[in-house]
């Protein structure tokens, strides 16, 4: 190989090895939120209610609070999660999402009407949250309930919007 | 392969119409090197590749720092000992901004030997000396960022100095510091010079320092005519280029060797202003902080301004000092002398600094106690930092959890280190040799069950030896380690033959009068204890104590117990 030549192989050698571990640390660095969990909390059923306080056939609000929420860094303790609504069937209770699947406002129950309804954009549900009127593409996203000890306890979660199918965000 | 390598050049020859890159490529490699291609020219071109690593790893950490006063020590410890490789990260840019220095004080005494200063370059080199001020500007701020002991302890140092300047310190302190202390508005100025007007300063420096290094050239070798020089000049593409490549891979390897060695960049456990803490600089500040040593009271002042006026002073003046055509060192010594002083006055310093601390106990013991504390600290950071930030990683502690909940649960009745109330036996050495001992003598004590209203027991009678060995059978129920067997075994006769049994049972699970005394104050134990006092084994129908298995979680019960444990192990 001639003089000029090799020196030009090992330039380019040494520059892409150079800019390879510069890189690699980088990237990793960079990366590390694809492989290790930053925000974790509230995946646990949460205790919202005590179920002597649900009138039976009335949605009752209900705020859902993680015991502790961590976030890269920090440790948050009695974190809000967000609100549900509570339906009360004798001994058995469900939980809605207040969370509108069309675009994430706030869904309210409306006492006059007996019905759910979106102050956005109008989409209108029934007490078991189906939707009888407006843009919403799903039904209002139950949640997983149990009642324990007297206890109403929800497992919170959040779902994809403007999806026909629930899908968990 | 030959049709490809075609469309590589086409690709080529379009971009160049449009861009003219390749007469910019050309004008950057051809520049001629007179005298020939040297390894002693690899300096400049290492300090570029350490300025860009420090972006690099800079810009990178930057994506996850917080700077607040809540924020920044529990963001560095996560992305330190949390991230992948943010150790490594992190500590390339520590080496690097050591690198930068050494390679800076490298490049400027070559320079000042070589007399590459004198007429038309004396520009250059004022330029070259701001930039070295420049990165001590960034090792300054950047130590602070991290808000740990040593970066705040060292930073209150330089700021106090500034505040001492005279007539215009105070305003100029509360406008670096933002407000009269260190706080929220300290970290976000600090943070603002660091990553942006401190980096956009030194790359328009460098850019001119480049471009008058290229519109002079290099400076060869005082020995040789020119017609000599010129005879060997090459151009910097190859020789040159793969002289600095080769340099800049050492230092590279240098960099992360000493990275692995050292795991990375200190970290220590958050400020805390309250603390007693012997603050040293970074290594290129220690012949500073070792002057001031010299210039006690009122002459601290002027000598901490001084000398770094008088460095950068005689720096900048020198090519205006040393102004002969001659470049030869050995008509030089003057000026070299002098620069050679300042530069071993400095290393004098720094190397005394070290001595001083290597011979003081008292700086290796307090030394010993902040590694500790680091270490503690960042484990404990690993559970996530409350919101409070910094300092409330010790809120992890188990030690202090087991405070807090002593004190909200258990000093409404119960003495502790000074606090609680006298309602109910004393818990400091709980069930320690001394405790029992002294609760045998005498159990109406309001120390010990006089508060209470238990008073069913009667005081121990007996010698010295009796009560000594009374109290190793007892205190052995808690866990055999550093029990005297003998003594126990002859406590326990006398349990039986000083009739404490006839109210005392010993197998764990019987109710009598009294509590069982079988396995008390263990671990087990106390957990059950703690659940319920009022069981047959423990107080019985005389319980005044709340049930605290209703009231508090297995672990907050966890807690307590090791508490009291440690507190059985006091002497």
């Amino acid at each position: 190989m001639e003089r000029r030549s090799l020196f030009k192989v090992l330039s380019g050698g040494l520059m892409a090895a150079l800019g390879a571990v510069i890189a690699a640390p980088v990237l990793g660095l960079l990366s590390s939120p694809l492989r290790r969990r930053v925000q974790s909390g509230g995946e646990e059923p949460l205790p919202v209610a005590d179920l002597a306080r649900l009138t039976d056939g009335v949605p009752t609000r209900a705020t859902v609070i993680a015991e502790v929420v961590r976030d890269a860094w920090s440790r948050f303790e009695k974190v809000p999660l967000g609100a549900v609504w509570l339906i009360r069937r004798g001994e058995t209770v469900s939980a809605l999402s207040t969370t509108c699947p069309h675009a994430g406002c706030f869904v309210d129950w409306e006492p006059q009407k007996k019905a759910f309804g979106c102050p956005c954009h109008g989409s209108a549900f029934d007490l078991a949250g189906k939707c009888t009127g407006g843009p919403s593409p799903r039904a209002m996203d139950s949640l997983e309930t149990e009642v324990k000890d007297g206890k109403v306890l929800v497992r919170f979660q959040r779902f994809r919007q403007a999806k026909s199918d629930k899908e968990p965000a | 392969m030959a049709s490809r390598f075609a469309r590589f050049k086409r690709v080529g020859d379009w971009l160049d119409e449009r861009t003219g890159f390749r007469g910019v490529m050309r004008a950057a490699l051809d520049e001629p090197v007179r005298g020939g291609a040297r390894w002693s020219y690899v300096w400049g071109s290492c300090l570029v590749f350490a300025l860009i690593v420090q972006m690099v790893t800079g810009v990178v950490m930057a994506s996850s720092y917080s700077p607040s006063v809540t924020t920044a020590w529990a963001s560095v410890a996560y992305m330190n000992d949390q991230m992948t490789l943010g150790w490594f990260v992190r500590g390339l840019h520590s080496a690097g901004a050591s690198a930068m220095v050494i390679l800076a004080v490298i490049h400027l005494l070559q320079v000042a030997l070589f007399g590459a200063y004198k007429r038309p370059r004396e520009v250059n080199w004022i330029l070259g000396v701001m930039m070295l001020g420049l990165i001590f500007a960034f090792a300054l701020t950047g130590y602070l960022l991290p808000w740990d002991q040593k970066g705040y302890w060292a930073t209150q140092v330089a700021t106090s100095l500034l505040g001492a300047t005279p007539l215009v310190g105070r305003g100029i302190l509360k406008l670096v510091l933002g407000g009269e202390s260190y706080g929220n508005l300290t970290l976000t100025r600090f943070y603002a010079l660091h990553v942006f007007v401190l980096p956009a300063a030194m790359v328009l420096l460098t850019t001119l320092h480049i471009a008058l290094f290229r519109k002079h050239g290099v400076t060869p070798s005082w020995r040789g005519s020119d017609e000599e020089l010129a005879k060997r000049t090459v151009p910097f593409w190859p020789d040159q280029l793969l002289r600095d490549l080769a340099a800049m891979a050492a230092l590279f390897g240098l960099m992360a060797w000493w990275v692995f060695r050292s795991h990375g960049a200190d970290l220590e456990a958050p400020a805390d202003p309250t603390s007693s803490y012997d603050a040293r600089p970074e290594w290129y500040f220690l012949p500073l902080f070792q002057l001031l040593k010299h210039f006690p009271g009122a002459a601290e002042i002027p000598a901490a301004m001084g000398a770094p006026l008088i460095l950068f002073g005689t720096l900048l003046a020198l090519p205006f000092l040393d102004r002969g055509p001659d470049r030869s060192p050995s008509k030089r010594k003057r000026y070299l002398a002098a620069v050679g002083l300042i530069f071993a006055g400095a290393i004098g310093l720094g190397l005394e600094a070290r001595q001083d601390d290597a011979h003081s106990e008292g700086y290796r013991a307090q030394r010993e106690r902040a590694d500790r504390d680091a270490a503690r600290a960042r484990e404990l950071a690993r559970e996530g930092v409350l919101p409070a930030g910094g300092l409330a990683v010790w809120e992890n502690d188990p030690d202090f959890k087991a405070r807090k909940l002593l004190g909200e649960r258990c000093l409404g009745c119960h003495l502790y280190q000074g606090a609680g109330e006298n309602r109910a036996p004393s818990l400091d050495g709980w069930s320690s040799r001394a405790w029992i001992a002294g609760m045998l003598r005498d159990p109406d004590h309001p120390n010990y069950y006089g508060k209470t209203k238990i008073h069913d027991m009667k005081p121990v009678k007996g010698g010295e030896a009796q009560v000594r060995a009374l109290v190793e059978f007892v205190f052995a129920q808690g866990g055999p380690q550093g029990v005297d067997e003998a003594l126990r075994a002859r406590g326990e006769e006398l349990f039986g033959a000083m009739d404490c049994d006839s109210c005392h049972d010993s197998d764990g699970t019987g109710a009598n009068q009294g509590p069982n005394m079988g396995g008390r104050a263990s671990a087990d134990w106390l957990r059950a204890f703690l659940r319920d006092p009022s069981e047959g084994r423990f107080f019985g129908k005389q319980n005044a104590m709340p049930k605290f298995g209703d009231r508090l979680a297995p672990s907050e019960i966890d807690v307590l117990v090791r508490l009291l444990v440690s507190e059985r192990a006091k002497k």
